[in-house]
């Protein structure tokens, strides 16, 4: 892929037509962008033939346990309590062997779907759709703890600051409505890299992740930043806009062809229009109430998730590229399903979500959307088959589950797996840079041939790694 | 082949690599052809038949299958430099050496991979091979690995000529022409403009005119002190005699205290400052402010820039002339601790070579315009930096404590040095706290009686009297330290920190060093950096003096001479005016490599003096200004914008100061951070360039939205973008509301008798240093007839909250 250089003037022009953040609604500034071929976000071609034309990452902060859920592990209910060695990897016992105390699930498995995948009670609803997912259980990744590890799943690197995937999508492929951020982040969390898991970094500003209200905030009051006027009336701020930009026209007359200063006075006429037309992304007022339902809008557990996903689907449909749903808090030690102990917690959350995610599939396949939407469930790592704290467990990022949907990905299909225990992938093994380079691949993007110049290197989102894992694409 | 024979070259083959012939293989970097064609075929074994069978059967399948996709010529892969398609392949091995020692499965290389005990050598990398299979090739290597497959293979070596390189423009030393002639002799005001006007008389291109005298008070103003003039001081310069007029007004920003906060906030942007590590479990660093502080009074006090460079390499191995001198010297290193860290990152090893590395990204990008950090796996695809001096310079920073290993790590942090007394105050007190907490807690044992639980709450009367009273906490600072062992470090291979290859000697870039300079002596226990920091701000130095003064000139002109200001390599742009910039370069060495100095002579010019508007005729030939004809449109940063704001709305609190934290997040590296107040924090009535900034935790919305620099790499160059985002935060949001409303009230307050025409005339000449035209004073006055007395301060506050989005404030003329 060509790499945009040191940018001119003119080229900044363009890129400011229809910018980052043009959260305005379909056809609002076509007039625009049919000027400025060159729009960043413009949709351009990938490098291959695009099997999903957009992602939806439901993201389980914390690290929901594997063993718990989509990976079941007969021997550990045979073995419970039992102390086996294991590698250790944690700080005071790494690469030794340690004798830990194994446990079992919590939770029954059954057999659901043509597939006959196993899933435990924890997410009765989701198991109803598990011949439209594609497990990928033998997942591997980087970093033990929250912060290394979340970095990496968002931007391939434990602490290197890095563009996260949704940064680079947008800049391989620039949205799909122009008038549309390519990279929305539904109420990410503060901590654990906080702005760096949606954040550009080197990449030019235009593929930042817009981030859209943050973790615990109230969902009734998730907002586009600055997209409303608390002081003024719509007619005092349409007076007083034209004011702005009469003086703008009577200065930028003084000193005429600035590029620069047509560039901001364009910037200003779209962020208008935008104000009155985006904050339709996040009302899902005119849904019905049928639809809502199906996500458990209005149930006490369900609502805040449902509402998220909800509006993921708002989003697909107007044509954001990459929409992340986030599950998330802005705990500093320990994030939602990061049941160090109490495991019986991991219940709540599998609650919260379970309805929600069933309630998305159901609706983006009933809407023919799941036929070009690529879903994409999973945490940064999974958690230990061994205790913790008696009734806890450990991170694990030696081997976990995600599971994919939709667009490109087999379904009813489940690829690779752990150990006997589910304590480190051993065959068909999936590295984070592999699932990224798969997750690119359905984009119709190279992961080797997406690249940015930068500080004097061609960079990657899989660095100098990854291979698209092929026996899951449909 | 009789059987001593055979057992004889067995051992040969088991000692292979101590094969005096063989061993360089390892050292293919130093070789300068490109490829080496390879065969070791005159050390071929005589196989007996059933091990060739085995071979076939069992072998040569597996290694097909599972290992020619990323190891062999057919595939055109030879991943990590093995392969496994000839038996020369593993015979001679990869970056790690031979794949399989013959006999010894416990020894080889790919036996230890495919049995998947070590994390860092898993093969194949998708999935371990059954057991069968596993046990397979531990046969076939403890019967003597025998393999028929003759095939040769072929390297990839360094191709890296420092020769040749060394002949590239940056990487010699700068030499000073003398101005060249022009025809318009009466145009050059200082030795720069004889070098620009020469370019552009022999381009035929016509320089603009001067700026106003208004317009060029209002740039200098944003330059050096980052705040517009207010009305008074544009007129008291402006009555100054014409030809003292603007070097009187450089000369008054130069000795103000916001020439540092300006200029300092600069280096801040190289320097990746921030007041919190980023990563995952960010912790706060409320010692940060001190190194702030430091560049700061460095900036304002002219500090010879060579010492700015050697204090912040190598300050706490420096002599000190006195405790104030030490206490600068050791905060001065803190620019080695402020990158972004993952201090929970798990893997301690990792964590300390990222560390080292992003310490010489860092360092060579900001002194040398250099991209060193490119040769930690390999040799520096463009520039002659072959890995072999990432690691000589990597054992310079591993010989640097910069973290104390832990679960969660911590920074290193150092005493500065303090009076006896203050020292004697905090023992005291101390003593004093302790000696009651103990009492406290003894008496609450047996606080039952009314006597006893008075005695009880006349302790913790005490106690919070001692506490209010306590001395200043004895300051600290981040800083670096030498370790306590110093040595030379390994070559990574592939920079895998789990895999080391040879030992590099420490040292400095080959090719911009003369002679043998760069492997310096460093003294028995020493890391290793004051003979870096010296190296550095040498004169002999190609790059220093040029990177520094290019940098100058593009926070004066826009952009720099060589415009990729941190790429000086083969891959940044080429210089427009070379002679001038090694002009420059030689000119500051022998003035005391004076930041102010410089300043002043580039202000000074006519070239910085030209007005901005954009000529067509010049433009066309020259449209991006390469050339200097005019000055271009440049926009204020984050900070002026919002100082400038607070300063018209009477808010602005001119002052330095130290930690903003609250109490409860100032212990050494605080990670408790839930009972801060961060919008808060963020948003101090301070120049922007106090406000703390927190890679995690939040920027400050207005400097984050119009292109702040991102505080976790050296930015010496921000982006420039025109943005939606930027205009809806102007037209909407509260900040930019509150100061807009309290400037027309203060404008209404400072002149009570004038009528509405002579305010707009007042409003202009404080927020856009001009007076405005008939068009605007009529847009002006419309719009505030418009609405009754009842409104009449919002039509006000909504006239300057225009002003305040309006393009001239923000790009200069």
């Amino acid at each position: 892929m060509k790499t945009p250089g040191t940018l001119s003037r003119r080229e900044m022009l363009r890129r400011t037509a229809c910018g980052f953040g043009s959260i305005a609604l379909a056809g609002l500034c076509r007039d625009v962008a049919a000027a400025n071929a060159h729009n960043p976000l413009a949709a351009r071609a990938g490098h291959l033939p695009a099997r999903a034309k957009r992602v939806i990452f439901l993201f389980m902060q914390g690290g929901p346990s594997h063993v718990d859920t989509f990976d079941y592990k007969p021997k550990l209910e045979a073995n419970h309590l039992n102390k086996v060695d294991v590698l250790g990897y944690r700080f005071d016992d790494f690469r030794k062997m340690t004798k830990r105390t194994m446990m079992k699930p919590l939770w029954d498995f059954n057999r659901y779907g043509q597939c006959g995948h196993a899933v435990s009670d924890l997410f009765p609803e989701t198991a109803r759709h598990v011949d439209d997912l594609c497990f990928i259980q033998g997942m591997h990744t980087e970093g033990i703890a929250h912060g290394p590890a979340t970095l990496f799943l968002h931007t391939g690197s434990v602490n290197q600051v890095r563009p996260s995937v949704g940064s680079w999508v947008s800049y391989g492929l620039g949205s799909e409505n122009e008038n549309m951020p390519a990279f929305v982040s539904l109420m990410p969390t503060e901590r654990m890299g906080g702005p760096q898991n949606y954040g550009n970094a080197f990449l030019p500003a235009i593929h930042q992740g817009t981030a859209i209200g943050k973790a615990e905030q109230r969902i009734e009051s998730v907002r586009i930043a600055n997209i409303e006027n608390a002081r003024m009336s719509s007619e005092a701020q349409h007076r007083q806009f034209n004011l702005l930009q009469n003086l703008n026209r009577a200065q930028a007359n003084q000193t005429p062809n600035e590029d620069d200063l047509e560039a901001s006075i364009n910037a200003f006429e779209l962020a208008y229009r935008m104000q009155l037309n985006a904050p339709g992304l996040t009302d899902i007022s005119g849904e019905s109430d049928a639809t809502k339902a199906i996500y458990g809008i209005g149930e006490k557990d369900t609502d805040s998730f449902g509402r998220q996903c909800l509006m993921a689907r708002r989003m697909a449909e107007s044509g954001v590229r990459y929409i992340q749903v986030n599950y998330s808090d802005n705990h500093g030690g320990n994030p939602r399903w990061d049941q160090h102990s109490k495991m019986p917690r991991h219940a709540q959350h599998a609650k919260a979500v379970d309805k929600p995610i069933a309630g998305l599939l159901q609706d983006l396949k009933s809407r023919g959307l799941l036929e070009d939407t690529l879903v994409w469930w999973g945490g940064e790592f999974g958690r230990t088959p061994f205790s913790q704290n008696n009734d806890g467990r450990d991170h694990n990022p030696h081997g976990f589950t995600v599971w994919l949907a939709g667009a490109g990905v087999k379904p009813g299909f489940s690829y690779g797996a752990t150990d006997e225990w589910g304590y480190m992938a051993v065959q068909n093994k999936v590295h984070m840079h592999d699932l990224h380079a798969t997750v690119l691949h359905l984009l119709g993007l190279n992961h080797e041939q997406l690249t940015y110049r930068f500080a004097g290197r061609d960079f990657r989102l899989t660095d100098v790694y990854g291979k698209v894992v092929k026996d899951i694409l449909a | 082949m009789g059987l001593n024979e055979q057992s004889r070259l067995l051992g040969i083959f088991r000692s292979m690599n101590k094969i005096p012939w063989l061993t360089p293989i390892e050292d293919w970097t130093r070789i300068p052809s490109v490829t080496l064609f390879l065969s070791l075929a005159c050390i071929n074994v005589s196989a007996t038949e059933p091990d060739l069978d085995f071979f076939e059967r069992k072998v040569r399948p597996l290694l097909v299958e599972h290992c020619y996709e990323c190891h062999s010529s057919e595939a055109g892969k030879s991943k990590g430099g093995l392969f496994l398609d000839a038996r020369t392949g593993w015979q001679v091995g990869g970056d790690s050496g031979p794949a399989i020692v013959p006999h010894e499965p416990d020894s080889s290389l790919l036996i230890r991979a495919v049995r998947y005990g070590d994390p860092d050598l898993e093969m194949p990398p998708d999935g371990r091979l059954s057991t069968e299979q596993i046990r397979v090739l531990e046969e076939w290597v403890e019967t003597g690995a025998t393999d028929p497959r003759d095939g040769s293979i072929q390297k990839e070596a360094s191709s890296i000529d420092l020769e040749k390189g060394r002949q590239f423009w940056s990487f010699q030393a700068p030499i000073a022409s003398a101005p060249p002639a022009v025809q318009d002799t009466a145009w050059p005001k200082r030795d720069i403009d004889f070098f620009i006007l020469s370019r552009l008389e022999a381009a035929g291109v016509q320089p603009n005119p001067p700026a106003s005298d208004r317009e060029l008070i209002r740039r200098i103003y944003f330059d050096l002190i980052g705040l517009p003039p207010t009305p008074e001081q544009l007129e008291q310069a402006l009555n100054n005699p014409s030809e003292t007029r603007i070097s009187s007004v450089v000369d008054q920003l130069l000795a103000s205290q916001h020439f540092g906060e300006t200029w300092g906030r600069h280096w801040l942007d190289l320097a990746r400052y921030s007041e919190s590590t980023g990563g995952g479990r960010s912790a706060l660093l409320p010692n940060a402010w001190r190194y702030r502080n430091y560049v700061i009074d460095a900036f304002n006090n002219d500090k010879a820039f060579d010492q700015f460079i050697r204090e912040q390499i190598a300050g706490d191995l420096l002599p000190a002339e006195s405790d104030k001198a030490r206490a600068d010297q050791l905060t001065a290193t803190a620019f080695l601790v402020m990158g972004p860290k993952n201090l929970d990152l798990q893997d301690k090893e990792l964590l300390r070579m990222n560390t080292v590395d992003e310490q010489i990204d860092t360092v060579t990008r900001v002194f040398m315009g250099l991209t060193v950090s490119c040769a930690r796996c390999h040799d520096h695809k463009f520039d002659p930096i072959p890995a072999k001096d990432y690691y000589a310079l990597a054992g310079i920073f591993r010989s640097t404590r910069t973290l104390k290993r832990s679960n969660v790590s911590t920074l290193t942090i150092r005493d500065l040095p303090t009076s006896a007394e203050h020292k004697q105050a905090v023992e005291t007190y101390q003593k004093k706290k302790k000696h009651l907490d103990s009492a406290i807690k003894q008496q609450a044992k047996k606080a039952s009686t009314k006597a006893e639980k008075e005695a009880l709450n006349e302790l913790k009367q005490e106690l919070a009297a001692l506490t209010d009273r306590q001395p200043a906490p004895l300051p600290k600072t981040l800083a670096v330290d030498d370790e306590e062992t110093t040595e030379d470090y390994n070559l990574c291979v592939r920079g895998n920190v789990h895999q080391l290859g040879e030992k590099v000697p420490r040292g400095f870039l080959q090719v911009i060093s003369q002679n043998s300079e760069h492997q310096p002596k460093i003294p028995e226990g020493q890391s290793g950096r004051l003979e870096l920091a010296n190296w550095l701000s040498s004169p002999n130095h190609p790059l220093t003096a040029r990177v520094i003064v290019n940098r100058v000139w593009g926070h004066l002109f826009g952009e720099g001479l060589v415009r990729s200001v941190d790429n000086f390599g083969t891959q940044g742009d080429a210089p427009s005016h070379q002679a001038l910039l090694d002009y420059l370069a030689v000119d500051f060495m022998q003035n005391g490599w004076s930041i102010k100095r410089l300043v002043r002579q580039l202000m000074l010019s006519r070239t910085y003096q030209l007005s901005s508007s954009l000529t067509p005729a010049s433009a066309n030939v020259d449209a991006e200004n390469r050339l200097l004809w005019r000055m271009p449109r440049r926009r204020l940063t984050a900070e002026a914008v919002r100082d400038a704001m607070l300063s018209l709305s009477g808010t602005l609190q001119v002052k330095e100061v130290e930690c903003l934290f609250p109490n409860a997040a100032r212990n050494e590296t605080a990670l408790q951070k839930a009972s801060i107040d961060i919008d808060q924090l963020v948003n101090p009535p301070l120049r922007s360039v106090y406000i703390p900034v927190l890679r995690e935790e939040g920027l400050n919305p207005l400097l984050k939205a119009f292109d702040f620099a991102n505080p976790s790499f050296p930015v010496g160059r921000r982006n420039r973008s025109i943005l939606p985002t930027q205009a809806l935060f102007l037209m909407n949001d509260e900040f930019v509301m509150q100061q807009a409303s309290k400037a027309a009230r203060l404008l209404q307050q400072q002149h009570p008798g004038l009528d509405t025409e002579q305010l707009i005339e007042k409003a202009y000449l404080s927020t856009l240093a001009r007076h405005p035209n008939t068009e605007e004073r009529r847009l002006a006055l419309d719009y505030l007839k418009q609405v009754d007395a009842a409104q009449r301060h919002e039509a006000w506050a909504q006239v300057f909250h225009s002003l305040f989005a309006s393009i001239d404030f923000r790009f200069l003329r």
